[in-house]
């Protein structure tokens, strides 16, 4: 074979082209995406579900008007007048399409407005988790060393946790009066602001006035207003917080909501987390990395530029497989009482309440759990059709 | 040889990679000494073939050179200027001196980004041309240059072949003219025909940019075919420097005589002849080397010195630069690359 490489070389001379010069122009080139969305949209059961979930976001926001148009009671008001001769909940009618429960609430609406509550806890819980978890496993994956063993350390830790105790411990502590870990929203948005005056001028002091090496240009006006972005950024919520909005101590985790979005958070995030990291860490060793560098690259460039767009695909498949499990853990919360508070309706709630009556309103837990049963379902099929569009190779 | 200028001067240059024990309380147990002493003069214009069999540091000393590695010591000194412990801040502006041509055409292309924006990022980086429409001509003339279809600006690496990865690799090599471009095996994961024209276009670019040239290979014939000098690399040192042709006609260290028999003869009578020898044993593990000279392990003409004492790189019978306490002398090489003597 070696032989074979000085034999062709005596022949081919100086010529210098081969196949690219000459391939047909004709043969379209199809990006990335446009292969991705070929192949999603050929997923009949991935794009069901994809209308299930848009179907499900409008009824979702507009849940208040879908009620009062489809003339159904709202969703917390009680009445004696729709329960049974027994007092009891009275079961599927024209009044109440879902049935009432016990308290003679309508299930319908609830349903409607239980759907509000699991989408926006799913949503929210899960961009914390993307943004926090992103970024550790970016900087741990990069940099790896004291910080890697640091952050993985922590995560370890955090996940050593048992799961559902930890949640039924925060939620029980913080679920009642003014939540946990009270702060001085003030102070906290003066060390903000402060933090973000000073990193400013500190970052443009120092690219700004330390002698260039030789033979590399001082830096321009717009890089080191480039540099300084992240800082100035800060200052925004800290003016926020400091002079805008006038509230001047509070809980950091609140009843309600945000202890649910916390809790699920915190068990999240360092799946998320591992996940990226040891993408990064496969990435970083890649030759087009070395190649970056061997450029001249800076960190950030080869950060942002280079190493997150070969991330977007796990981050969309994982993204979308973790949007079920928080709705389902945020149902589970509510279930075991440490959730959305009452009177909001949430499936979580509603399934736990049903269970007392279980036996003679079948209707009251029913309608909740096949609404729940076909939103983690219909995510999870999106998830599964987004991976196989995006990697084609993993065929299931 | 002497008349021109080194262009980089290595001396003594050493990496230990360090092994460590322990997840929070690291201690060092001991390094894998990849590169462990090496003085090498890079002159202008040349193409120095850097060669050994894998694992003997010749793509960690590419990396000490470019500096994508500190050494753990010794010294880089290019154009008068030491560059072997400089920071990333201060190696910028070198950057535009010092390119590589990486092995792997798959890995070494980032598949999400376009070729236009592969070969125009170190315009970008080096703030050289900001504005895109003249970036984009700027990349155009590059992708003609190294026999790419420019219309082709706009498409993934995955719709090119190997061959062509590997020019779209050149081009971005190419793209900041630098002084030195250091081929890390550019040719080794291609085929035999596809490598013939990326060895013909570097050597076609060497000529138009007065390039210098580190080529890196462990295919020997294509070595002699590019390369003005070659430095034969075993265990992290260097044990015979020579130009080319000499290197090939009369090999004075032992392993470069392995190595040389160990390329097939096209003549059967010749082959016949040949007594073909095959070193016994592997190599010796980089971290814990053989103590004076480390061929010794394997070496056929080991005596007691060689043992005892570590022999120095020393010119040799035939102008060859190496370091053995017996080289090998005309009738052994005859035996062993008969080639050679014909």
């Amino acid at each position: 074979m070696s032989t074979g490489a000085a034999e062709m070389l005596q022949d081919t001379g100086g010529t210098i082209t081969d196949g690219a010069g000459t391939s047909p122009a004709a043969i379209a080139a199809r990006s990335p995406i446009q292969l991705f969305w070929r192949r999603l949209r050929h997923d009949k059961v991935a794009l069901t579900a994809a209308i299930f979930i848009v179907v499900l976001i409008f009824i979702a926001i507009f849940a208040g008007p879908l009620i009062s148009l489809t003339g159904q009671r709202p969703p917390n008001e009680q009445s004696t007048k729709y329960l049974d001769s027994f007092g009891s909940a009275s079961g599927p009618s024209s009044a109440n399409w879902f049935g009432t429960d016990a308290l003679g609430r309508s299930v319908f609406s609830r349903v409607l407005v239980g759907a509000q509550v699991s989408l926006k806890v799913a949503f929210i819980s899960t961009a914390v988790i993307l943004v926090i978890g992103v970024t550790l496993g970016m900087v741990a994956g990069y940099y790896r060393g004291w910080i890697d063993t640091l952050l993985a350390r922590t995560m370890d830790v955090i996940l050593a946790f048992p799961v559902l105790l930890l949640a039924l411990g925060l939620g029980a502590a913080c679920s009642f009066g003014n939540g946990c870990i009270q702060i001085n929203y003030d102070r906290v948005g003066q060390v903000v602001f402060a933090l973000g005056v000073v990193g400013a001028l500190a970052t443009v002091g120092w690219r700004g006035l330390r002698p260039p090496p030789e033979g590399v240009a001082p830096p321009k006006r717009k890089e080191l207003a480039l540099a300084a972005l992240p800082w100035l950024v800060l200052i925004v919520p800290g003016i926020l917080l400091w002079l805008v909005i006038k509230k001047t101590t509070g809980a950091l985790i609140s009843p309600g909501l945000p202890v649910v979005i916390f809790i699920i958070a915190l068990a999240g995030v360092p799946y998320m987390a591992r996940i990226i990291r040891g993408q990064v860490l496969s990435l970083r060793e890649k030759e087009f990395v070395e190649a970056a560098m061997s450029l001249g690259a800076s960190d950030s460039r080869i950060i942002f530029r280079h190493i997150l767009p070969n991330l977007v695909a796990p981050i969309i498949v994982y993204t979308t497989l973790i949007i079920p499990t928080n709705i389902l853990f945020e149902a589970a919360l509510s279930f075991l009482g440490v959730g959305v508070q009452p009177p909001t309706a949430s499936w979580g709630s509603m399934i736990a309440d049903a269970i007392e009556i279980f036996d003679t309103a079948w209707w009251y837990m029913t309608f909740p759990g096949i609404a729940l049963l076909l939103t983690v379902l219909a995510f999870n099929l999106v998830g599964d059709g987004l991976q196989d569009a995006l990697n084609p190779r993993t065929g299931r | 040889m002497s008349a021109r200028q080194p262009l980089i001067e290595v001396r003594d240059l050493v990496k230990h990679f360090p092994l460590t024990k322990g997840i929070i309380l690291q201690k060092q147990v001991g390094a894998v000494k990849a590169v462990d002493g090496i003085s090498l003069d890079i002159n202008e214009g040349e193409t120095i073939g850097l060669v050994g069999e894998s694992g003997c540091g010749k793509s960690t000393t590419a990396r000490l050179i470019t500096r994508l590695l500190e050494p753990t010591s010794g010294s880089i000194v290019y154009r008068g200027d030491e560059i072997a412990h400089k920071t990333r801040r201060e190696l910028k502006p070198l950057r535009r001196d010092m390119q590589m041509i990486f092995q792997d055409p798959y890995s070494s292309l980032n598949p999400r980004k376009t070729v236009g924006s592969i070969i125009g990022e170190p315009f970008i980086i080096h703030a050289i041309e900001e504005d895109d429409g003249k970036r984009k001509r700027l990349v155009q003339e590059l992708m003609e240059q190294v026999g790419l279809n420019p219309e082709h600006y706009n498409r993934f690496p995955h719709e090119f072949s190997g061959g062509q990865r590997q020019r779209i690799g050149v081009a971005r090599a190419i793209a900041l003219k630098p002084k030195l471009v250091v081929a890390d095996e550019p040719v080794s994961a291609l085929d035999v025909s596809i490598q013939a024209q990326i060895i013909n276009l570097l050597g076609q670019l060497q000529r138009d940019l007065g390039l210098t040239i580190i080529f890196i290979a462990h295919d020997l014939s294509v070595v002699r075919h590019v390369c003005d000098r070659v430095a034969v690399m075993y265990l992290g040192k260097i044990v015979e420097v020579a130009e080319a042709d000499d290197l090939f006609d009369h090999p004075r260290h032992p392993y470069t005589g392995a190595l040389l028999s160990a390329v097939p003869v096209p003549d059967p009578r010749l082959a016949r002849e040949k007594q073909r020898q095959v070193l016994s044993g592997d190599v010796p593990s980089p971290t814990n080397p053989p103590a004076a000279c480390r061929f010794h392990t394997r070496c056929p003409k080991c005596q007691a010195v060689c043992t005892q004492d570590e022999p120095m790189l020393e010119p040799k019978e035939g102008g060859n630069v190496a370091a053995c306490h017996f080289p090998l002398t005309d009738p052994e090489i005859a035996k062993r690359v008969p080639t050679a003597a014909a």
